[in-house]
């Protein structure tokens, strides 16, 4: 593993991009001032001003410098692919979820008979599916993402609720489904508040993309 | 004494069902009145823990879970319940908190 390489794989992306940009802008101003100098004024001559002596000291200094720019450039620049990379996976991974929680919920609202069995594998699987990038959004250390698809379980779990939770029977709670040999009747409301849930949910990936996207 | 080991798809159903019997088969009631009231009366008598384990089933709807745990804690006490039931799953390790969640406002009307 080369010196350089040591040096730059611990840096952040963007403390890298500050690095570089600030190097390479004064690298081209001190260049482009002289340059200007040089053609604004025919009395002004390069050699009255610089010392054109060859220093190999300075043209070593010259030479790292340069060297320095093109590889951390480099560097940085697949730095940034491999983020870039990242970040496309996590979002499409997510989008993935929405879409098919939307479609295989609404398959289900739509049913003729709605087993409750078939509900509750469909959100043991999309549950779970949930978890899994909520943690793996965690690991690459994206919180705020995290946290927007923590609270997206929340809606998930609420619908579950609205779909399988009847009440007790010492409850005055007025029930929002019925089941009956195993199969779900919904009342309208419930309906209704399902699909506001749902909306909540498309807005909740939204947002965590953004924030991934903003990382 | 070891604790007692009770999982649900292996001794009552991978298709657990509704609250009531009355709702449909493989119940939260069914799988109280047949399997886990008699192991509860036994692991309180001795001391010792039932350990209910939730994976291998297609899934769960939340009256059945809020009528086996929420339910046992009506009739047995929460603190009952706490001490003697412990609740694994890896596959959705989610429900032991929604679990305890429904253990713990067991006396609240649902």
């Amino acid at each position: 593993m080369t010196i350089l390489h040591m040096l730059t794989r611990n840096i952040n992306g963007k403390l890298l991009n500050i690095i570089i940009g600030a190097t390479l802008i004064a690298f081209g101003v001190f260049i482009g001032f002289y340059v200007l100098l040089y053609f604004i004024t025919a009395q002004f001559t390069l050699s009255s001003i610089v010392d054109l002596t060859l220093d190999p000291t300075d043209i070593l200094s010259l030479l790292v410098t340069v060297v320095l720019a093109v590889y951390v450039t480099g560097k940085l620049s697949k730095k940034n692919e491999e983020e870039r990379a990242e970040k496309d996976l996590l979002i499409e991974d997510i989008k993935k979820f929405k879409d098919g929680f939307s479609k295989d919920l609404n398959e289900v609202l739509n049913s003729s008979v709605i087993e409750l069995t078939r509900v509750t594998a469909t959100f043991k699987i999309f549950r779970m599916k949930l978890n899994a990038m909520t943690n793996l959004v965690g690991e690459y250390d994206f919180r705020e993402a995290e946290a927007k698809l923590k609270s997206l379980d929340e809606k998930v779990r609420d619908i579950r609720d609205l779909l399988t939770d009847t009440p007790q029977v010492s409850s005055t709670k007025k029930a929002g489904i019925i089941i009956s040999a195993g199969n779900i009747s919904l009342e309208s409301e419930t309906r209704y508040r399902i699909e506001s849930n749902i909306n909540d949910i498309a807005s909740g990936v939204f947002g965590a993309v953004v924030a991934i996207n903003r990382n | 004494m070891d604790n007692i080991k009770i999982s649900i798809a292996k001794d009552f159903s991978i298709t657990p069902g509704p609250r009531y019997k009355k709702e449909g088969p493989f119940s939260g009631e069914e799988f109280k009145e047949k399997i886990l009231n008699d192991a509860f009366s036994k692991a309180l008598e001795n001391g010792i823990k039932i350990v209910v384990d939730l994976d291998g089933t297609i899934g769960y709807g939340t009256s059945f879970l809020e009528e086996v745990f929420g339910g046992l804690a009506r009739e047995k006490g929460i603190d009952n319940v706490k001490k003697t039931i412990e609740v694994i799953s890896n596959e959705e390790k989610y429900l032991i908190d929604d679990i305890d969640d429904y253990i713990t406002h067991a006396n609240e009307k649902h």
